[in-house]
């Protein structure tokens, strides 16, 4: 499978900011679709997948089940970064977005970048 | 009231969220997905399986549901603190899943002094009694005796023999 276009669009929003660091697309039950890293900056792609479906899973849940709602994002803040998880469609596939970032990068900017790459994902035509 | 956090480990098509289900007297909690590769079912289980139910004024069991694929072990490891017993489910007469007992058995670190049992499902579909066999054979390397049942995870009468057996066993260990 082809992911020219998801990988075009991945890597103009990690030029967005140096601070960006990973860019991660996987499927929602936790296979990598496509990983960027920024300079000097590696994870376990199949382990961060796994985390984004999880973790997507259980704030879904949690927005589904307690507040009555429906999940928008879900943002871990750590000491040195964020890492923004938002649910997304590739394809016919439901997916998970995942962006990690330095602190440098404001955590609401963080977030409207994964928010607007999100919504470009949903809108590439693939058919997976 | 003291409640206990009890464990449902076993492979992907085990019966764990389905039990769990059947279980529970709340709602339980949703992480299911639709699977993106062939598994022999539609959704599979990426974060946790939850539920609840009060056994009577003293006690009430908290029942956590892990996903089967080894890559979310990570959620094993929070499920394994603190447990007080585990049901580990087997799919009759599947090879990797009687092969994935052995795996368990490590990780969740099971020994005779924690309660345990092992529920072998899908026999209403799936014939054959090779499985509960081979299972003594694993348990037996390890010098382990466990109750083993044959039960459909869809039946609440059965899914309540394994709470019951698990709490019996629970005060026969506390009496010897
Ligand atoms: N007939 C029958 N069907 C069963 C039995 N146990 C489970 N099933 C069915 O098998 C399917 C798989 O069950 P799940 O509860 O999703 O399995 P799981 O162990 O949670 O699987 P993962 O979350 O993917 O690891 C469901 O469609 C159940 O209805 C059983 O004992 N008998
Ligand atoms: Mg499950």
């Amino acid at each position: 499978m082809d992911h020219k276009q998801l990988n075009l669009l991945i890597k103009r929003t990690m030029n967005e900011s140096t601070a960006i660091k990973v860019i991660s697309l996987s499927t929602a039950d936790g296979f990598n679709v496509c990983t960027e890293f920024g300079d000097d900056y590696r994870v376990e792609k199949e382990k961060l997948s796994a985390v984004s479906s999880s973790l997507a899973s259980l704030s879904n849940a949690a927005c589904k089940q307690i507040l009555k709602t429906r999940l928008k994002a879900t943002i871990i803040e750590s000491i040195d970064g964020n890492l923004i998880f938002i649910k997304t469609k590739y394809g016919k596939s439901d997916s998970v977005l995942c962006l990690i970032a330095s602190s440098e990068l404001l955590v609401g900017k963080a977030r409207y970048y994964a928010r607007q790459l999100a919504l470009s994902i949903h809108e590439i035509a693939v058919d997976i | 009231m003291i409640t206990k956090k009890l464990a449902f480990v076993g492979s992907v098509g085990s019966g764990k969220t389905t039990l769990i289900k059947n279980l529970s007297q709340t709602d339980t909690l949703d992480t299911d997905v639709v699977s993106s590769v062939d598994i022999g079912k539609e959704m599979t289980t990426v974060g946790l399986d939850y539920g609840y139910i009060t056994v009577d004024d003293s006690l009430s069991i908290g029942l956590y549901g892990v996903p089967g694929q080894r890559k979310f072990s990570f959620m094993w490891d929070f499920v394994k603190e603190g447990l007080w017993a585990v049901v580990i489910l087997i799919k009759n007469n599947s090879t990797e899943s009687i092969k994935e007992l052995d795996y368990l058995l490590d990780y969740f670190e099971i020994t005779q002094k924690l309660p345990c049992v092992i529920g072998i499902t899908h026999s209403d579909i799936v014939r054959g009694e090779n499985t509960k066999l081979k299972i003594r054979e694993v348990l037996k390397q390890r010098s382990l005796n466990l109750p083993i049942y044959s039960i459909n995870a869809n039946l609440k009468e059965n899914a309540e023999l394994i709470i019951r057996t698990l709490i019996l066993l629970e005060e026969t260990n506390n009496g010897s």
